[in-house]
């Protein structure tokens, strides 16, 4: 699991840690029923707040990727594994956008758009 | 390395790993024949814990033993480690392996032949005088054998073949990173352990009701051991950040790591447990300490006194591409050779 955190972007730290994490599920190098590293640990790592990483990882369980179990830390759920082949479609979505001529960003921008279109 | 120093440790490790111990045990074999008609019938083949003779046989038990352990062994040794040498694989790691071979038959040659010569003239194998001083012989050859095979092969740097440099992760400046993952032993090895502890703990209650209390202890003791070492050697948490690499066993009780300023070189190569490095676990040869859980994808990471530390770890490639830019910001490489 890789983490990277650049201080200077204007993503919040929270939102690139469960990017990040989110990242790896969908590449498959984080895979249902692993265990996250201790919250404490990656803080330690990274040099954040400990509640900046348990912020993190309340996303990803918000958004069901992981299942938080007291005594058990945080575990991946197989929703993580829909994620992996959600990129297969993300990619197929991209390479037509690209034969379009459209930059990534322009791509994301749209998604996000569109996406807040519907209610 | 150039083709001058290559062919000699090729060469030498046949003769230390394979011909030395065909010679041993060839000669062990033949001596002992050469004593068939002196032998008492059977012939003692197994001494018990206190020395004195408990198994029985034919000599042909003997013969077969000193070959399997004496050159059949050897020979398991030389095909797990031989062809990775022969691809160009070098360290002082596969220098042991061919001294413990030849090592393990000598013990084998010099055990046996003194167990059936120290026979020879009795009438009765239940008379057999103690093993101790053909096990002390043994273990004794073992050494000297051991030693002298070392020291007839060249000296030879560390090369890791198929090792794979991933491009240093880009990093900015004041970015921040942690690379996490657990190393887990393999399934096969985990079901080994769980049948061993399940065998000990049958033979320790099976002791048990028989009334033999002190062996049962010492059953359960060893099963306490075993499990010990699987709950601390079998996971691994192994982390790169700005201060390095670290890995800490479950429980925390191995800790190994390598400083961010001590990292002269990370890569990946595949690593095959035995051939490497005698088995699985961890394991410290000279010039490597390997945490080898599985055969496979591993993280090859070079300190600058050129002693390896080997892991195996899935994604190894993020991790070394991560260590490399934290060892380069922190500006503690060497200049690049290549």
């Amino acid at each position: 699991m890789l983490i990277r955190i650049d201080a200077s972007s204007d993503v919040s730290i929270f939102e690139q840690i469960a990017a990040a994490i989110r990242t790896d599920m969908a590449a498959g190098r984080v895979r249902p029923n692993d265990k996250l590293p201790s919250a404490r640990e990656v803080a330690a790592s990274l040099g954040v707040n400990l509640h900046t990483v348990l912020r993190a990882y309340q996303v990803l369980r918000d958004e069901s990727l992981v299942d938080m179990r007291r005594g058990r830390g945080a575990v991946v759920t197989s929703a993580a594994g829909d994620l992996t082949e959600l990129v297969g479609d993300i990619r197929k979505l991209g390479a037509r956008a690209a034969a379009l001529g459209m930059t990534a960003d322009a791509l994301a921008s749209l998604v996000r758009d569109s996406l807040k279109a519907i209610p | 390395m150039s083709e001058a120093t290559q062919a000699p440790v090729v060469r030498r490790f046949i003769i230390v790993a394979l011909v030395a111990p065909a010679f041993l045990t060839g000669a062990a074999m033949a001596l002992q024949l050469s004593w068939r008609h002196d032998l008492p019938d059977p012939i003692a083949t197994h001494w018990g814990p206190a020395g004195a003779a408990d198994g029985f046989g034919g000599l042909a038990m003997i013969l077969i033993g000193a070959a399997v352990l004496g050159l059949g062994l050897p020979a398991l040794i030389a095909a797990a480690t031989l062809p990775l040498v022969v691809r160009g694989a070098r360290g002082a790691n596969f220098r042991l392996m061919a001294s413990i071979a030849v090592g393990l038959s000598a013990l084998s040659a010099v055990l046996n032949t003194w167990t059936v010569e120290m026979q020879r003239g009795l009438a009765d194998a239940h008379n057999a005088p103690s093993v101790f001083p053909a096990l002390a012989a043994g273990f004794g050859g073992a050494a000297v054998a051991g030693v002298a095979g070392w020291l007839f092969q060249p000296h030879q740097e560390a090369v890791v073949p198929g090792v794979s440099h991933p491009n240093p992760l880009g990093l900015a400046q004041d970015e921040r990173a942690v690379w996490m993952r657990t190393a887990t032993m393999a399934r096969p090895f985990r079901i080994l352990l769980v049948l061993i502890l399940a065998c000990l703990g049958l033979a320790s209650s099976g002791l048990w009701f028989y009334g033999q209390t002190a062996a049962a202890w010492i059953y359960l003791g060893t099963m306490a051991l075993v499990a010990l070492a699987m709950a601390t050697t079998t996971t691994f948490h192994v982390r790169v950040d700005r201060t390095g690499l670290s890995a800490v066993s479950a429980l925390g009780v191995i800790r190994i790591g390598v400083a961010i300023a001590d990292v002269a070189d990370a890569g990946v190569a595949h690593v095959n447990g035995f051939a490497e490095f005698g088995g699985w676990g961890v394991r410290q040869r000279p010039g490597a300490l390997g945490i080898i859980l599985r055969n496979g994808e591993s993280l090859q990471v070079t300190r600058r006194n050129g002693k390896r530390l080997v892991i195996t770890v899935d994604d190894a490639e993020t991790a070394a591409a991560l260590l490399m830019a934290f060892a380069k910001r922190a500006g503690a490489l060497p200049p690049v050779a290549t």
